[in-house]
């Protein structure tokens, strides 16, 4: 048996797929999260409510075990508008599950019952939970539940997805109207007829003023309203918002989470571990080769990167709490006015937002886009907010080289914003276009945060990172140990510059001189924070393994390659560069063509090497009063950079002007 | 010499687990663990 959940943008479906499948996808307070269908088993636990039902009603047990939920995008008619909508459309009406819950946001009957009417003619059972109750009741407000299901013919349960209360209640509805298979389509005068769309919206605000009983008039100024006025103000917005971020970041890294980062990077994974696993080892007689592997190559890389997950949970919990209590949606708002500037909308904000997670769902969540530049240039822009896994190098540099100044870490959010505010300026004149998209976002009203669902959230960041340091980041640890320690000749090296690591990342080395990067250590660390960027943290630890200190200590072993100007140079290198392996995988899936996802890498390139450099170049020239390493290759570069840009600006109003001739003709 | 065997026996069996979910996952457009749920969206987009 198939549940499909339908239901307007952020009416709660992702909430209530969790609540009944136990799965931890991902859950945001505002429109738009979902792109793609979720498909799950039931959770046992409302299977016991379902078999007594099935029973009751089927007389038989199949299905009680295989029902899947399905949870799908958002949408607000079955006439689809966005690629995200057509999903949901495609899907129950080439599907056709046994029952669809309809998950309607009781704050918004009015809206969402456009989407309920529509849901009904299709000949499949519907059952409609009437979602946030909790809300509902804080405001006063009530709802004729069963003058409304009479009205639309189909059951209703009351529900509060986030408390998961109702559900056992309504999953039991949906199983009978699935049993019961006998749903009646609404009817309302002008259906069928041209104009049945106002037809519809007429019935919908008929019912609504019939069953819906609000306390205060939709003209009252609610305790959100007046909040938006301050942190929603063209004037106040981005002050507040910085000023929000700084203290959270800097409640992260000073707070509790930064002291338990710092005792396990220096005391668990420095000292404790090596230790106990050295001892272990050399009490079973384990070949010094295998052991150093383990202990210096696996233990010493995976423990750098694991060494930060206090902290990052400590940040992933600040932000759900932000997110949940609704303030996120008013940053998309807040920064919408800036991104129309640079022919971007406020729709371009959310996956960026998700981007500070992980860069892959916010990549994915570019496609709500409906214009194919501004979706484009969204995709290629969003990489460039700081994702979880670039966090560790953040950390790493700021601990190494920053360790008083509270600035550093909020600051490269800021490069980040300036750096996404220019990129998207020259690709505008590059792809000559002007942003056709609306921004109409529905703000969530603001409530108290769900301490349970941020700490959902904080562990399921907490679980990906340690899977990926137990996978991703352990191979290539082993692999990086390999080649540092072995030469061609497969024979041990004396010294580390005649391994196979050495020679590799000499061949990538000349092209960061004018960065100020120098040695083939640095070249190796580049290229495997392409495979996840939390491997620039871990091949650090295995390539100055022997050194005396850890590499979290101040003025420790990484002070002999960076000056603290070329730390914050390479720092913003790996931020802007292009993502990871498996993000590029997604920008490919979502560029659509070969030809923009490579033009998209050497465009992200292009960035993180210009700002690398320039930051190296300008600050150590500013700072110490001296030339940078590389100052000469770097000038050329650079001068190379901007012919290349204006190259392909002029050539891009080239082929406009051509284009406006061609239609110029035409028209004659 | 059979300590050695059982030890790195372990270990690159280990390696070779987590090789096998590394490339899996990045063939799928996504992380070991992913955060984003986008393992599972990828999936159920692949099986569309």
């Amino acid at each position: 048996m198939k549940i499909a959940l339908a239901g307007n943008p952020n009416s709660g479906k992702t909430t209530l797929f969790n609540a009944t499948t136990g799965k931890l996808e991902y859950v945001g307070n505002w429109p738009g999260v979902t792109v793609e269908k979720m498909v799950a088993n039931l959770k046992r636990d409302y299977k016991v409510s379902t078999q007594e039902c099935s029973s009751d009603h089927t007389g038989e047990k199949t299905g009680t075990n295989q029902i899947l939920v399905v949870d799908l995008p958002g949408a607000y008619s079955m006439t689809p508008y966005t690629g995200e909508e057509t999903i949901t459309r495609d899907f129950i009406t080439d599907e056709k599950p046994d029952v669809i819950i309809n998950i309607v946001d009781s704050g918004s009957i009015e809206r969402s019952l456009f989407l309920t009417t529509q849901l009904l003619e299709l000949d499949i059972p519907v059952v409609i939970a009437l979602n946030k109750q909790d809300a509902l009741k804080r405001r006063g407000d009530s709802i004729d539940v069963v003058g409304l299901a009479k009205e639309l013919q189909c059951e209703i349960a009351e529900v509060t997805a986030s408390k998961e209360e109702g559900l056992k209640e309504l999953i039991a509805k949906a199983i009978n109207a699935a049993a019961a298979k006998n749903q009646v389509a609404p009817s309302f005068e002008g259906k069928g007829s041209s104009q049945e769309d106002d037809a519809r919206k007429d019935y919908t605000k008929k019912i609504a003023d019939k069953y819906i009983i609000k306390k205060r008039s939709a003209s009252e100024i609610t305790f959100s309203d007046k909040m938006d006025r301050i942190v929603a103000s063209p004037f106040l917005g981005l002050p507040i918002f910085a000023l929000i971020m700084w203290a959270v970041y800097a409640f992260s890294i000073n707070g509790v989470g930064g002291w338990m980062s710092e005792y396990i990077n220096e005391t668990f994974f420095g000292e404790i571990v090596p230790n106990a696993a050295n001892g272990f080892f050399e009490g079973l007689g384990v070949h010094s080769l295998l052991q150093a592997l383990i202990v210096d190559g696996a233990i010493g890389g995976v423990g750098a990167v694991l060494g930060f997950l206090p902290l990052i949970m400590v940040l992933f919990f600040c932000l759900a709490l932000l997110e949940d209590s609704g303030y996120m949606a008013r940053v998309a708002v807040v920064m919408d006015r800036y991104f129309k500037k640079i022919g971007l909308s406020g729709k371009s904000i959310i996956p960026m937002i998700v981007g500070t997670g992980c860069s892959i769902p916010g990549v994915m969540a570019a496609r709500t886009i409906e214009d194919v530049n501004e979706r484009r240039i969204t995709t290629m822009l969003t990489p460039f907010v700081p994702c979880g896994a670039k966090l560790p190098i953040i950390v790493l540099f700021t601990a190494v080289f920053f360790p008083e100044s509270s600035w550093v870490f909020p600051s490269v959010y800021v490069i980040a914003g300036i750096v996404i505010i220019v990129s998207g300026l020259i690709l505008k004149k590059i792809y000559k276009y002007e942003s056709s998209s609306s921004f109409i976002l529905e703000l969530p009203e603001y409530k108290l945060p769900s301490l349970k669902h941020a700490i959902r959230q904080m562990l399921k960041q907490a679980k990906a990172f340690i899977v990926r340091a137990a996978t991703i980041i352990l191979v290539m640890n082993t692999l990086v140990w390999f080649l540092q320690t072995y030469g061609w000749n497969l024979q041990v090296v004396e010294d580390q510059g005649a391994s196979m690591l050495a020679s590799l990342g000499g061949i990538v080395a000349p092209i960061l001189i004018p960065l100020g990067f120098i040695g083939w250590q640095m070249a190796a660390v580049t290229l495997t924070g392409f495979i996840a960027k939390e491997n620039v943290v871990a091949t650090f630890a295995v390539i100055l393994a022997a050194s005396e200190d850890a590499i979290h200590v101040a003025g420790g072993p990484l002070s002999e390659f960076f000056t603290p100007v070329t730390a914050f140079a390479f720092l913003a290198f790996n931020l802007f560069i292009p993502p990871c392996f498996a993000a590029i995988g997604a920008m490919n899936a979502e560029l659509g063509g070969r030809k923009y996802l490579v033009q998209t890498i050497l465009f992200q390139f292009g960035v993180g090497y210009t700002i690398a450099m320039l930051i190296t170049q300008i600050g150590t020239l500013v700072a110490y009063g001296e030339f940078a390493t590389g100052f000469v290759p770097a000038i050329f570069v650079f001068a190379f950079i901007i012919g290349l840009a204006y190259y392909l600006i002029k050539r891009s109003n080239n082929i406009v002007k051509d284009d406006s001739t061609n239609l110029a003709v035409g028209g004659e | 010499m059979v300590v050695n065997i059982i030890i790195g026996g372990l270990f690159f069996a280990a390696i070779a687990y987590g090789a096998y979910k590394s490339y899996k996952s990045i063939k799928s457009n996504s992380c070991p663990g992913c955060s984003g749920g986008c393992a599972d969206q990828s999936q159920c987009s692949s099986n569309k």
